[in-house]
């Protein structure tokens, strides 16, 4: 339910390649039937299987000093050692101190409303980095825990 | 001198109307070309059109008085008040107390009336200031000076870095012209295909054009030719005069040939230095340094140059100089040199799932201070195997097109992969503690000094190829915006980077004492 809002847009990209491949097969027989299954493999993959994968890995974490995003990562923590073992695609992970958060916003869509979710928007000086389909509840006490701890800003 | 103000408002220096003058004449000249070109179609005899000449000269100059009669600055209080504009009045107010610098700088007019520019800084304004005052009298300006509490600026011996006559040329012939050359080509590619596939005009222009492959390719030399001397004379008209001067806390710099261009950056906005080493200039031991400043994203490239043209062997002492939170500092970065080989060593003992892979430890050599620290060797097939495929792609679709092309495929494919190998070997990084360093080659070779207090963010990044075999690309952005990237990693020696920087520990030297983060939470 969570990961709706995140598989909507792999299941477009899939929907619009299954379309080019009908379109693009004029020649009858096995090869209409091979564009057809490669459609419903591509569809399959990118509109479920793909987004439940990156839901199933996204994590992140609002600590007092940092925030630390995860992306298609399962991550096991050792003293001083972060291994990135498997993930669903490319595995990324971020981290944004606190101090340099310069402010923080909530995001909501028409299609983010239709699930009930929101997003959370934090910007730095270096760019902006989101964190999708939230609960608003969690949404907005993320939101405001942030906007907390970057109240006191050093030098820029 | 007086420490009491101009508490009456005051009027610029008369030679403010003939800027505002030429400011307008600038904007009306447009529509005036327009109109004389179109009058001149339409049979205008050339005497009405210099007296329509003569008459928008006439205007400019009345609007310019007119302009310069409503501009005035005064102090009142505890602030400078800038207010201009006839109909609507825009009124600017500084509080003396946020004045950081009163830069001057003089243009070709000021210079004609020996007047002066003066840019009011304040922290929050850009590289122009916050109040520009474009005429004021040598007099007007120090008594400005002097009641902001500011020193003038005469008479006092600061680091200063000129570019001369001999390196603006060498700047300007070794300007990465890249930039300025490929929108065109594809502008001129376009046009081609207007012509060639084109109705109406454009099959005229085929008839006289194509069948003659001598001419069209006469044109091509011609538009690259153009486009190099468009460069050439860009970066000569940007960088002449560059003068770059270290005022306390503060970097001024003058250039420009043409516009006198004036930018003030407090040191502290500069959190990093990309020391660009193009193509043209790499072999020569050349290269320029762009500040990387937070809140200047807006401005033009030439305006991000710290320094045009160096020789690479000089960047530190230059930095030292220019930019000590980004120099080298002899006892600290000794230190942490030893801390980071630590590491990597650390890094060495990983459990069994990358027990193969052995990290390369920075070659113990005489300056190890400088060293960065290369990705594993046998990252050597990541960085070639991508481009080389690229490349023989490219010539397997040139292959399709023009079936002669052939030689093609192993040619490009070989090129990738040289041009993978090279970048292989100029990748690389290195933490002292202060500053992070991150080399990086595309075309130019661009390392990025950065200082590690002011990183706006750092991750580690992995594909399923890279983690089969154990390899990470670590990421370090800074506030301009600029990323710098090191690829193919070994995983356990970028995670202890990460880690490094992490602001928990950064800056601290007891790194080892690192708490183990709670559990991530489900998003």
């Amino acid at each position: 339910m969570l990961g709706a809002l995140a598989w909507a847009v792999p299941v477009g990209i899939g929907c619009v390649v299954a379309g080019s491949a009908l379109a693009g097969s004029e020649a009858p027989g096995v090869l209409a039937w091979l564009a057809w299954a490669l459609a419903l493999l591509v569809v399959a993959l990118g509109g479920l299987v793909v987004p439940l994968l990156r839901w199933r890995s996204w994590r992140y974490e609002v600590r007092d000093e940092e925030i630390d995003l995860l992306r298609g990562a399962v991550v096991v923590r050792r003293p001083l050692r972060v291994h990135l073992l498997r993930g669903a695609v490319v595995v990324r992970r971020t981290l944004i101190p606190m101090a340099r958060v310069q402010h923080v916003d909530t995001q909501r869509t028409p299609l983010s409303d239709l699930f009930e979710l929101r997003s959370v928007t934090v910007h730095t000086a270096a760019g902006s980095h989101s964190v999708p389909a939230l609960r608003p509840a969690d949404a907005a006490s993320m939101r405001d825990r942030i906007a907390l701890l970057a109240r006191e800003p050093d030098a820029v | 001198m007086r420490s009491e103000g101009p508490a009456q408002p005051r009027r610029l220096h008369p030679a403010e109307i003939v800027l505002a003058a030429l400011e307008n004449l600038r904007e009306i000249l447009i529509a005036a070309v327009v109109g004389l070109v179109v009058g001149g179609g339409a049979g205008m005899p050339p005497l009405v059109g210099l007296l329509l000449g003569l008459g928008g000269v006439v205007i400019a100059a009345i609007a310019g008085y007119v302009r310069w009669s409503h501009t005035t600055y005064s102090v009142e209080g505890v602030a400078l008040h800038f207010r201009r504009g006839v109909i609507s009045p825009d009124e600017t107010s500084v509080p003396l107390g946020r004045i950081q610098a009163i830069d001057a700088t003089q243009g070709p007019v000021q210079r004609l009336f020996g007047v002066q520019e003066l840019h009011v800084q304040t922290a929050g304004g850009g590289a122009e200031g916050e109040i520009v005052l474009r005429a004021v009298s040598e007099d007007a300006a120090s008594e400005l000076r002097a009641v902001a509490g500011l020193p003038d600026p005469v008479a006092r011996d600061l680091p200063e870095w000129r570019l001369g006559m001999g390196a603006l040329l060498i700047t300007a012939v070794t300007a990465p012209q890249l930039g300025v050359i490929l929108p065109l080509v594809g502008g001129f590619a376009a046009a081609g295909d207007d012509v060639l596939f084109g109705g109406g005009e454009g099959e005229r222009l085929v008839d006289t054009l194509a069948d003659d492959t001598g001419t069209l390719i006469l044109v091509v030399i011609g538009v690259a030719a153009a486009a190099l001397l468009l460069s050439f004379l860009g970066a000569i008209v940007a960088f002449a005069g560059f003068t770059l001067v270290r005022d306390g806390d503060r970097l001024r710099i003058r250039r420009g040939l043409l516009a006198r261009r004036a930018a003030s950056v407090p040191l502290a906005r500069v959190h990093a230095v990309d020391v660009v080493e193009g193509v043209l200039r790499r072999p020569f031991g050349l290269a320029s340094l762009r500040m990387e400043t937070a809140g200047y994203r807006s401005e033009a490239a030439a305006a991000q140059t710290l320094l045009p043209l160096v020789r690479v062997r000089d960047v530190p002492r230059l930095l030292a100089e220019f930019a000590p939170a980004l120099a080298e500092e002899g006892a600290a970065t000794r230190r942490s040199e030893g801390a980071s080989r630590a590491a990597t060593e650390a890094a060495t003992d990983r459990p069994a799932p990358f027990q193969a892979a052995t990290p390369d430890l920075p070659p113990a050599g005489r300056d190890a201070a400088t060293a960065l620290q290369p990705p594993p060797s046998r990252a050597r097939r990541r960085y070639a195997l991508p481009p080389a495929l690229a490349g023989a792609a490219l010539g397997a679709v040139l292959t399709v097109v023009v079936p002669a092309a052939w030689p093609a495929v192993p040619l490009l494919g070989l090129l990738g992969a040289a041009d993978g190998l090279l970048r292989h070997r100029s990748a690389g990084w290195r933490d002292d503690g202060r500053r992070l360093i991150v080399r990086r080659r595309v075309i130019a070779r661009r390392t990025l000094v950065a200082r590690v207090d002011r990183l706006q963010e750092h991750g580690l990044r992995a594909s399923p190829l890279q983690r089969r075999s154990g390899l990470a690309d670590f990421e370090a952005a800074v506030g301009s915006g600029r990323t710098g990237r090191v690829r193919h990693l070994e995983a356990g020696v970028a995670g202890v980077l990460f880690e490094r920087l992490r602001p928990a520990t950064a800056g601290s030297d007891s790194r080892a004492a690192t708490p183990p983060a709670s559990p991530p939470l489900r998003g």
